[in-house]
């Protein structure tokens, strides 16, 4: 009889070794600051745009700019309605990859309406600024490769969708003027 | 060979098996999960290098630019990071390696554009590494290579800790299961061993021996039949023993007075007339007793063979019972008991042996007459119920003991061994009415009375 719930603990032993070792946070990663009123807003508009996310995807957060805040907004199609824009970590797929995905609010709900890939380790920046003064905000999004350099995507927002407008590498300070 | 040595043995086959193959599922799955991981990761990051470098990168001199590069390859990685050009030269290594030549299968296999992994040993360490290159792009055009290489020592270390502890715990498994196996099986053959000791004493004709009972399982329960039937035996050995030596008196006692009268007789029967006849009319009933046991015995000994045959014939019950009840009203009368048959139905002609239920019914009367005291009341009752007839016969007689009952149909058996009579009576009753396909009961309540009923089929 017992050698039977020896079999069984080894088997889930074996199971559990499979399926990779999920274990809980640990108390660091729990500490943040609670919440200001401002800030409510914005947690509870990144909640409702974490819900759009694949499952277990990790919000990054610019080094530069936006305060270190995980979400930039600001209007691209000029319906003086702002787009958001986020950019996480997939956890699904291997090496976790960087991807952003752009969001538009449509009747009080938010929609995505674009994704794009991400390179590098991290996210330097991101922002909309009217870079081509056409009177329309592009999205800037600058890729860490840590001390190599950077490299600033900027992407025109075209029938609902992100087209690559620019690439180039920089180092050092972003500067877009 | 033995039960314990078949038990444990296959129980040990079973779980060395299941061990063996979760061991080395288990080892395989180890080994994969941290080899395959640790290039997959290795690879994630030269990938992740490769593209930023061709999206971004591509415009500048990889050679010249290649210790910046280096630094941001290397940013996110605990491995050793080099930038190989693409003639394999090696240009930067994190490390702080100099100019050598690569020429390892992953490098070639990056120059030619494809990704590459490499497991061996590090030419002058000696030290197991893991090497993983990743082509370098700029338009197309192959310009250098990414490698990160890895030591395996801790990894190899590591699964190999894993591995014993796995082997470990499949022995600590092994023996904790042939331990249990052993106690098991001792369980077992304890109790066979006790069966057999006590079966061999038996054998031997010792039957007060008696098994202990160790379980309440099958083993126990053989324990107690064979108890059961030890004592069994020894009771029908008594029985036997009771039997021979009542027997014997029974001969004897009509014998000796047969004797006693002879001798009376040839002394001094001549002159005195009365006394011959009283001495003949003893001898002769004497000699009737005597024929009636042995008689018994040898139905007995019939029934005991199956020899007994039946000769069914239509038989009128009212008529045998009111002529049973007036052969033995006489001894009624002497004994100051009440003899009463009451039929008051007309009952129908059954297919039976008469002679059989003639000697039945004498023997169940004289059995009431032997144990009813005077002023007694014995009752033989006769009626029909669907299918079958019933006949009772009643008395207030001293009633038999509760323990007696189940046994008094048992042949020999007999209430108090000391007691005349063979002890065969009733057994034989019993037999003769199974014949007849019938059934009897006895039902008694001591110092009330006996019942004895007789189910006859129609």
């Amino acid at each position: 009889m017992s050698s039977k719930f020896i079999k069984i603990g080894v088997m889930l032993t074996t199971l559990w070794l499979l399926g990779g070792c999920r274990v809980p946070a640990t108390p660091i990663d729990m500490i943040k600051p609670p919440l200001s009123e401002a800030s409510k807003q914005r947690y509870d508009t990144s909640q409702e745009l974490i819900k759009l996310l694949p499952d277990k995807a990790q919000l990054v957060a610019p080094l530069q700019g936006q305060e270190g805040h995980d979400i930039s907004f600001g209007d691209m199609d000029g319906d003086g309605i702002d787009e958001a824009v986020v950019v996480y970590e997939d956890n699904k797929e291997a090496g976790k990859p960087l991807k952003a995905a752009l969001f538009k609010q449509q009747n009080e709900e938010w929609k995505v309406v674009s994704e794009i890939q991400g390179f590098g380790y991290g996210l330097e920046y991101a922002g909309f600024l009217d870079l081509d003064h056409d009177g329309f905000n592009e999205l800037a999004l600058g890729w860490s490769l840590g001390e190599a350099g950077n490299g600033l995507d900027v992407y025109k927002l075209s029938q609902d969708k992100l087209k690559l407008f620019s690439k180039k590498a920089y180092h050092g300070e972003l500067n877009l003027k | 060979m033995g039960i314990q040595k078949r038990l444990v043995g296959s129980y040990l086959v079973v779980i060395c098996l299941t061990v063996l193959i979760l061991e080395i599922f288990l080892n395989v799955s180890v080994r994969y999960y941290y080899f395959h991981n640790i290039e997959r990761i290795l690879m994630n990051q030269a990938e992740l290098s490769a593209s930023f470098f061709q999206q971004y990168f591509a415009e500048e001199d990889l050679e010249k630019e290649s210790e910046r590069l280096l630094k941001g390859f290397a940013n996110h990685s605990d491995a050793q990071v080099q930038i190989i050009s693409s003639s394999g030269r090696l240009l930067q290594d994190s490390n702080g390696l100099q100019g050598d030549k690569v020429i390892t299968a992953d490098v070639q296999s990056a120059i030619h554009g494809q990704p590459g992994t490499w497991r061996g040993k590090d030419p002058v360490t000696g030290e197991s590494i893991l090497a993983v290159a990743y082509p370098l792009q700029a338009n197309e055009v192959i310009v250098g290579e990414v490698r990160f290489i890895t030591s395996l020592t801790e990894t190899i270390h590591t699964v190999d800790q894993i591995t014993i502890l796995l082997i470990g715990v499949g022995l600590l498994v092994i023996v904790i299961v042939t331990i249990l196996g052993l106690l098991l099986s001792w369980t077992i053959t304890r109790s066979i061993k006790d069966l057999k000791q006590a079966a061999d004493k038996m054998t031997e004709g010792d039957f007060s021996i008696r098994v202990h009972k160790r379980y309440q399982d099958e083993l126990g329960s053989l324990a107690d039949t064979l108890n059961m039937m030890a004592s069994r035996i020894s009771k029908s050995e008594q029985l036997k023993n009771d039997f021979i030596s009542s027997v014997s008196h029974e001969l004897r006692t009509p014998l000796t007075s047969i004797k006693g009268w002879a001798i009376t007789l040839k002394a001094n029967g001549g002159e005195n007339r009365p006394l011959l006849q009283d001495g003949l009319e003893i001898i002769e009933s004497e000699s009737d007793r005597l024929t009636h046991m042995v008689d018994e015995l040898l139905d007995f000994s019939k029934l005991d063979n199956g020899r007994i045959a039946i000769h069914p014939a239509p038989v009128d019950l009212t008529e045998l019972l009111q002529h049973i009840g007036r052969q033995l009203a006489p001894r009624a009368v002497r004994q100051g008991i009440s003899l009463e048959v009451s039929v008051k139905e007309p009952l129908p002609f059954i297919q039976a042996d008469e002679n059989r239920l003639k000697q039945i019914m004498i023997n169940l009367i004289d059995n009431s007459l032997k144990f009813t005291p005077p002023s007694g009341h014995i009752l033989i009752e006769a009626h029909t119920v669907p299918g079958k007839v019933v006949i009772t016969v009643e008395d207030t007689g001293s009633g038999i003991a509760e323990a007696d009952l189940e046994n008094v149909l048992h042949k020999f058996y007999k209430g108090d061994p000391h007691a005349s009579g063979s002890g065969l009576g009733l057994s034989i009753s019993d037999q003769i009415i199974k014949l007849h396909h019938g059934v009897l009961r006895i039902d008694s309540v001591p110092g009330e009375g006996t019942r004895v009923q007789i189910d006859l089929p129609v």
